[in-house]
């Protein structure tokens, strides 16, 4: 993916978006975001311990550019509680799922459901099954979950990290979903000074109370 | 035009790409991140000049401003400069760990014990704190070597007059004839020698009881190996155990982790057999007939890489420790616990027993509330304020306050931040107790404080932290960890002293200290901020190491 240099084009518009991956342990999330920032897959990826952050940038038409801020969270339900913390103020999110465990999908709509009662109610929500190239250990029909999609207004998408498939095509459907005539999430010449859209307020208390003012909440 | 901005330009993106590869690629290295062939040709394209300035200068600034995590490798770049030139100076770091010394003219606010002194005295030194000697090191660096080791203990060897010791009906052989203390301490000093390694470690994890014998051992071993044969017969070979809800998620989680840990060592690499189609541990039930749980949880996960004989013990051993603690299971993490301990030991039952005693201490950090991450967050943000106040307001001033950044590195002892052999080092280090139980904060302490300036002149937000302080990942130098850390808990031990001592008014202070070294004292008119009882906390309080243990009641059997 080329990258401008931002002093010279003036005229391009760069809207930062802070995006969530979230969905069952060993899904694939952290391979998806490797692979769309990196174009790397590593088939032994550890498991993500407390959360990685990554940028990518998706040029979605001349004049417009969409940075996503990636939060890629762990996945094992007992670090569930520290989920609410990345999503809330996410203006988008990526749940993903396995095609080739039932029980993943089932995860992913849990989270799903989640998301629509706790996050942003205008957040962008995309349905990942990632592995599709496992099409021969397939549990979860396409069909279904595009089905799951419709009915959820999600975004759908069945990817795989390893192969790559898919996975530019994922982020960049969900930039040409986001708000961009926004002017909280714009910055002109494709500057992303410090001060993105929403800076995250992270709290390690449970239920996702606000910090205690002004001092350590950890 | 400036040079300088010329050199910068040249700092493109590749570049910085290139640099995070050297990060990654470091994982199994100590070495020093430029020095590596992939970093060192990176060395002339960094402009001369940056060398010298940790603020990044506005040249690069643009450069950055177009791609922010550019920040996060500037940043990291500026701060291996440092770390190679404080190595360059011996003894520079006892000077440069943070205290609550002057402002230095920062614009960031001090901590309330800063804000007290300030209020207590004019210039807002706080020489006192320098005035008392701090004790020597004790780090070395020097490994606990195999011959003073054995020289510990009681040896059954002929005397000079021709008889055995073990004549003596009081000889026990093999038992310690040094204290533990003493053993504890040549541990934290420099770690051991890779040979003895597996003994001492028994020691140090409590599967041995300092005041035991050879023969007292012998006992021990062969108890450990029943009562673990006997936990694991809870679950292998029985068909309707594997049928249950419960047995197939631990099965399933245990196999997702233990394949994608540690495959770069080369213990863990070979992908030698498939990924079996029953569940872990069948394997060698050779009287269970294949097709009896064929439907089990890790069938449904055969799509994962290929494992090997070691990973699949690893398995068998979280898969037994399930059953040894079920209110707790097996949670992310433990995986990594458990290779290094695996790689050192090499042997299924010494292996399971000296990971159950470590998860005895790291239990709270798995527990579904997770309040022993919570407190521990706590305790590393109050430890930063009291330590290195500026960089704590950074961190306020930036709702990093948290410290959910060291979130890895208190979950799991730092095990994903070293190289795997720096691991067994650190370990065996933090297991020795010698100076507190509690020295893992100190390490990571002296990490933050080592990369506070780099960090607070270039980073602007949390992500950028969190980003940073993941990516340190295979640059720490252990060393100089350790010895910043040591550092830092005598001077830790002096800060809280000395608040104690002016904490009670009723008790004047010192007569020393109301003459010339300490300004303070004599200007006292309020009494300091109480320090939190987490701080407290990280004294040392010596407790006999069984006082601690769960691990087996047959450990406790064989006790003096």
């Amino acid at each position: 993916m080329s990258i401008s240099r931002g002093s010279g084009a003036g005229a391009t518009k760069t809207f930062n978006f802070k995006l969530v991956l979230l969905g069952e342990s060993a899904v694939g999330k952290s391979s998806l975001v490797v692979r769309f920032v990196k174009d790397q897959f590593d088939d032994y990826r550890e498991s993500t311990i407390g959360a990685a952050f990554f940028t990518q940038v998706v040029p979605v038409d001349d004049q417009t550019t969409v940075k996503f801020e990636i939060w890629d969270t762990a996945g094992q339900e007992r670090y569930k509680s520290l989920a609410p913390m990345y999503y809330r103020n996410a203006q988008c999110a990526v749940v993903v799922f396995d095609i080739t465990q039932e029980a993943s999908f089932e995860k992913a709509k849990t989270w799903v459901k989640e998301l629509q009662r706790q996050a942003d109610p205008d957040i962008v929500i995309a349905l990942v099954g990632n592995k599709n190239d496992l099409t021969s250990r397939r549990a979860v029909p396409a069909e279904e979950a595009q089905a799951y999609a419709d009915e959820a207004g999600l975004l759908f998408q069945e990817t795989s990290a390893k192969t790559g498939a898919n996975v530019g095509d994922l982020f960049k459907a969900i930039a040409k979903k986001m708000p961009l005539d926004s002017q909280k999430h714009s910055q002109k010449g494709g500057r992303t000074s410090a001060s993105g859209a929403s800076r995250p307020s992270v709290d390690l208390s449970n239920g996702g109370a606000s910090n205690a003012a002004g001092n350590c909440a950890c | 035009m400036d040079p300088l901005n010329d050199a910068v330009k040249e700092l493109s993106w590749t570049v910085l790409e290139r640099l995070s590869r050297v990060t990654r690629f470091y994982r199994e290295s100590t070495a020093h991140l430029l020095e590596h062939p992939l970093g060192r040709p990176l060395v002339p394209l960094l402009p001369s000049a940056l060398v010298s300035h940790v603020q990044v200068p506005r040249g690069a600034q643009e450069v950055c401003d177009d791609y922010e995590s550019a920040r996060v490798y500037l940043a990291k770049w500026a701060s291996s400069h440092f770390a190679r030139a404080e190595a360059e100076r011996p003894g520079h770091a006892q000077h440069q760990a943070t205290s609550l010394g002057p402002d230095g003219g920062s614009p960031l606010q001090a901590s309330v014990w800063q804000e007290w002194l300030a209020e207590q005295t004019e210039c807002g030194e706080f020489e006192i704190l320098t005035s008392s000697a701090a004790p020597p090191l004790v780090r070395s660096n020097q490994p606990l070597s195999a011959e003073r080791w054995v020289g510990f203990f009681a040896l059954d060897t002929p005397t000079t007059d021709g008889t055995r010791r073990s004549d003596d009906t009081n000889f026990r052989p093999g038992q310690l004839t040094v204290t533990a203390d003493e053993v504890r301490r040549a541990v934290f000093a420099g770690g051991v020698d890779p040979d003895i390694r597996p003994e001492v470690w028994k020691f140090l994890l409590g599967l041995y009881p300092w005041g035991s014998d050879e023969a007292g051992r012998y006992i021990l071993r062969t108890r450990l190996t029943n009562e673990y044969y006997d936990i694991k017969a809870r679950w292998l070979n029985r068909p309707a155990e594997h049928e249950t809800a419960e047995f197939k998620e631990q099965c399933s989680r245990i196999e997702k982790d233990v394949l994608r840990t540690d495959r770069t060592v080369s213990l863990f690499a070979a992908s030698d057999s498939p990924t079996p189609p029953r569940a872990a541990g069948d394997r060698d039930g050779g009287d269970s007939p294949p097709a009896t749980d064929e439907d089990t949880a890790s069938s449904e996960t055969s799509g994962l890489p290929g494992t090997n004989a070691n990973l699949e013990i690893m398995k068998d051993i979280l898969m037994s420790y399930h059953y040894h603690n079920r209110d707790l299971g097996y949670v992310q993490g433990m995986s990594d616990l458990l290779a290094p301990i695996y790689a050192v030991m090499q042997d299924e039952v010494e292996t399971f027993w000296c990971f159950v005693a470590f998860m005895d201490r790291m239990e709270p950090n798995f527990r579904r509330d997770q309040a022993g991450m919570h407190k521990q967050l706590q305790t590393l943000c109050d430890l930063t304020q009291f330590m290195l106040p500026r960089f704590y307001q950074f961190l306020v001033d930036h709702d990093a306050d948290n410290m959910f950044c060291a979130f890895r590195w208190l979950l799991i002892w730092f095990k994903r931040e070293f190289a795997f052999a720096d691991i067994l080092v650190l370990w065996e280090v933090l297991w020795s107790d010698h100076l507190t139980p509690h020295f893992y904060y100190f390490v990571a302490l002296a990490i933050l404080d080592q990369h506070a300036d780099v960090i607070a002149e270039n980073l602007a937000a949390f992500d950028e932290i969190l980003k940073y302080i993941n990516d340190l990942s295979g640059t720490i130098d252990l060393s100089a960890t350790l010895r910043r850390a040591e550092i830092l808990y005598h001077r830790f031990g002096q800060q809280m002293d000395f608040f104690d001592r002016h904490a009670q008014p009723s008790c004047p202070a010192e007569g020393k200290e109301g003459t010339g070294t300490a300004p303070v004292a004599s200007n006292v008119t309020a009494l300091p901020p109480s320090i939190p009882a987490t701080l407290r906390a990280l004294r040392p309080v010596r407790v006999p190491s069984a006082a601690r243990s769960t691990l087996s009641s047959v450990a406790q059997t064989i006790t003096e």
